[in-house]
C-alpha cells in the first residue's frame, strides 16, 4: 500500500503543472496563429493601401498626357507620395513606365516604352503616349514578423491609367466651317500647307484619332461640315453637302472620309447656327448613347461671322431656329459684307446660334461646346470672360470686331472667369496643335482605370 | 487505496484549478487575436469605401455625394459625418477645386475592441480602442462648383 501510496504520491508529483505546460503550449500555439494572421492582415491592407496609391498616381499623371509625359510622371510621383507611398522612403521604390496604344504618330500603334521603366524621354518623341503605369514596391516589417526576427516582407502593387474612353460613353460632334473664309490662301487643290480647311481637316482628323485611337472604348464621334444652308433640304450647289454629314460612329474610316471631302466654298454665307442643329439631331439620334453619364462635347470651327445670303433662302432653308425673321432679299440698313459691321439680320442670327448652344449646353445634353475661333476680326482681349452682361450683349448693335468674338466666347462652355473652353488661332497652321489640346481636353474628362 | 484515491483527487482539483486560472488567459488573448483581426477587417473596409469615395470626388461628385458614396461602402459603420472632403490648389491660381487640383478624402473612425468594457474597467481601464483616420488624395477630372479649401 505504502509503495502503491509513494507510487501515488509521486506520480502525482509529477503530474503537477502539466495542465499548466498544455495550456502555456496552446496559448502559444493560439499567439503564433494569431500573430501571423494578424501579419498578414497588414500585409494584404498594406498592398490595398499601394494599390490605392498607384491607381490614384496613374490617374493624377494621366491628366498630362499625352502632351507631357515628364510633368505626368511627376504627378505620378507627387500623387503616389501624397497617399503615403514617397519613391525612396521608408522602402518604398516606384516605377512609372509610359505606354503609346493610340498610334497618333511614329512609333505606328503599339507599345512604345514598356520595356524601359522610368524612361518618360524614350516616349518624348511620341508626344501621343495615351497611357502610363505606375508600379508600387515597399519593402517593409510587420509587428510580429520583426519581433521574430523574420525578413521584411515585399509588397507590392501597380496601376495603369490611360486616355482611353472605356469607362465613360462619349459622344462628340465635330463641326467644321467649310466656306469661302476656309480657301483664303488655298491652291486649287486646297492642299497646301497653311490653307484653312486643309489645315482644318488635319486638325479634326487628329482630334477623331485621340477620340477613337483605343478600339473598343465607348466613344463616338459624330461631323458635320457647314455653311449658310444644308443641301438637301435646299437644291443649291452652295450649300453644304448633307450627304457629308457623319452620324455618331467609332468608324474611324467614315469619319475620315466626311472630313477629307470637306471642300472650301462660298456662296450660301455661313450660318454657326445651324451646325448646332445638326448637333442636336446627333444626340437625339438613333445612335446616340443613352446612358445617363454619357460625357457629350461639340468642337466648333468658325469664325463666328454669321451671314445669310440669298442662296440660304427659300426652298429648303434654314429652319426657324436658325434662321432670321426677315428675308435677305430685303434691304438692311446697316449692310456691310466685311467684319467691321454687324447687320440686322447677322445680329437676329448670332442670338439664334446663343440660343441653339444654351440648349445643348443645357439638360439634357448637358454637352461641352469647344470653340475655336480662326479668323476672328479684330483683336483678342484675353481678359474678356464671357461674363452675364458681356453675354447679354449679344445681338445688340456693336459692329463685328467686337460682336463676332462675344458669340464665340459666350456659347463657349467655359467656366466662370475662364476661356477654357474657348480657343483662338491666329493662323491655320496651329489648327491642328488647338484641335490636340481640345481633345487632350475632353479626353480628360475621361480617363479610365 | 484510500490514500491514492485522495491523491488522485487532488491532482483533479490542481488540473481544475490551474484550467480555471489559464482558461480566461487563453480565451482573453483568443478575443485579443480576434478583435485585432476584426480590426484589419474595419481598416480594409475603410480603405475601400475610402477608394470609392475619393474616385467620386476625382470624377466631380459633390461633398455630399462623396460622402454618401463612403457610407454606402463601409456598410453603414459610421455616418456621413465621419467624412470629409476638402479640396486645395494645385495650379496656382488661388481656386482650389479647378480641373487638376487636389482633393481629399478622409474618415475618422474609432474601432471599439469586442474585449468588453467591463473586463476592462474592472481593472480602472477603458474599453480598448483604435482610431483609424485613413485620406486619400486624388487629382480632379472635373471643376468643382463648391470647393471647401483643405
Amino acid at each position: 500500500m505504502l509503495m502503491s501510496g509513494g507510487q501515488g504520491l509521486r506520480g502525482a508529483a509529477s503530474e503537477d503543472g502539466q495542465m499548466f505546460i498544455i495550456m502555456v503550449l496552446v496559448m502559444t500555439a493560439f499567439f503564433l496563429v494569431g500573430a501571423i494572421a494578424i501579419d498578414l492582415g497588414m500585409v494584404l491592407a498594406e498592398r490595398r493601401g499601394i494599390q490605392r496609391a498607384a491607381d490614384f498616381a496613374s490617374l493624377a499623371g494621366s491628366i498630362e498626357l499625352p502632351a507631357d509625359p515628364a510633368t505626368a510622371r511627376n504627378r505620378a510621383l507627387e500623387w503616389a507620395a501624397k497617399n503615403g507611398y514617397e519613391d525612396g522612403v521608408d522602402g518604398v521604390e516606384i516605377e512609372i513606365r509610359m505606354l503609346c496604344s493610340n498610334g497618333l504618330s511614329d512609333p505606328p500603334p503599339g507599345i512604345c516604352d514598356n520595356a524601359t521603366p522610368n524612361q518618360p524621354s524614350a516616349c518624348v518623341p511620341e508626344v501621343g503616349c495615351d497611357s502610363m503605369r505606375v508600379i508600387i514596391n515597399k519593402t517593409g516589417t510587420f509587428p510580429f514578423s520583426s519581433f521574430f526576427g523574420v525578413f521584411p516582407v515585399l509588397v507590392g502593387s501597380g496601376a495603369a491609367a490611360s486616355l482611353s474612353f472605356d469607362v465613360i460613353p462619349m459622344d462628340t460632334v465635330i463641326l467644321l466651317d467649310d466656306t469661302g473664309s476656309m480657301d483664303a490662301g488655298c491652291n486649287s487643290s486646297q492642299s497646301n500647307s497653311g490653307c484653312p480647311i486643309r489645315e482644318s481637316k488635319i486638325a479634326a482628323l487628329s482630334l477623331v484619332d485621340v477620340l477613337l485611337g483605343n478600339s473598343g472604348g465607348s466613344s463616338q464621334v459624330g461631323y458635320a461640315p457647314y455653311r449658310g444652308c444644308y443641301n438637301p433640304p435646299r437644291s443649291h450647289s452652295d450649300c453644304a453637302r448633307a450627304s457629308s454629314i457623319i452620324d455618331l460612329t467609332q468608324n474611324v474610316s467614315r469619319l475620315g472620309a466626311g472630313i477629307n471631302s470637306a471642300n472650301a466654298a462660298g456662296g450660301s454665307g455661313t450660318n454657326v447656327c445651324l451646325p448646332f442643329l445638326q448637333a442636336l439631331a446627333m444626340f437625339n439620334g438613333p445612335n446616340a448613347q443613352g446612358d445617363e453619364g454619357t460625357v457629350r462635347s461639340v468642337v466648333i470651327l468658325t469664325d463666328g461671322d454669321n451671314t445669310y445670303s440669298n442662296v440660304s433662302f427659300g426652298q429648303g432653308q434654314p429652319p426657324t431656329a436658325c434662321r432670321p425673321t426677315t428675308s435677305p432679299q430685303n434691304s438692311d440698313s446697316n449692310t456691310g459684307s466685311d467684319c467691321s459691321s454687324a447687320q440686322t439680320r447677322e445680329r437676329q442670327l448670332d442670338t439664334r446660334t446663343r440660343d441653339v448652344a444654351n440648349v445643348l449646353k443645357g439638360a439634357p445634353y448637358n454637352a461641352d461646346v469647344y470653340v475655336v475661333g480662326f479668323g476672328v476680326c479684330g483683336s483678342n482681349n484675353a481678359n474678356q470672360f464671357p461674363t452675364t452682361s458681356y453675354c447679354n450683349g449679344i445681338g445688340n448693335t456693336n459692329n463685328d470686331n467686337t460682336a463676332d468674338r462675344r458669340l464665340l466666347k459666350c456659347i463657349a462652355s467655359s467656366t466662370p472667369g475662364t476661356n477654357d473652353h474657348y480657343f483662338e488661332v491666329p493662323n491655320a497652321t496651329q489648327l491642328p496643335a488647338v484641335l490636340q489640346v481640345v481633345a487632350w481636353k475632353i479626353a480628360e474628362r475621361s480617363l479610365s482605370e | 487505496m484510500q490514500d491514492w484515491t485522495s491523491h488522485s483527487a487532488a491532482e483533479g482539483g490542481q488540473s481544475l484549478l490551474e484550467f480555471a486560472v489559464l482558461m480566461p488567459i487563453t480565451l482573453l488573448m483568443l478575443l485579443v487575436v480576434l478583435d485585432l483581426a476584426m480590426a484589419v477587417d474595419r481598416k480594409t473596409t475603410l480603405d475601400d469605401a475610402l477608394r470609392e469615395g475619393a474616385r467620386a470626388a476625382a470624377l466631380g461628385a459633390s461633398e455630399t455625394t462623396v460622402a454618401a458614396v463612403v457610407t454606402n461602402g463601409a456598410s453603414g459603420l459610421f455616418d456621413a459625418g465621419a467624412v470629409s472632403v476638402c479640396y486645395y490648389d494645385v495650379d496656382g491660381n488661388g481656386s482650389p477645386g479647378d480641373f487638376g487640383d487636389g482633393a481629399m478624402v478622409s474618415i475618422e473612425y474609432t474601432y471599439k475592441f469586442l474585449v468588453g468594457e467591463e473586463l476592462t474597467e474592472a481593472f480602472g481601464l477603458g474599453t480598448p480602442e483604435m482610431s483609424m483616420t485613413p485620406e486619400a488624395h486624388v487629382r480632379l477630372e472635373q471643376n468643382i462648383s463648391v470647393a471647401p479649401e483643405c
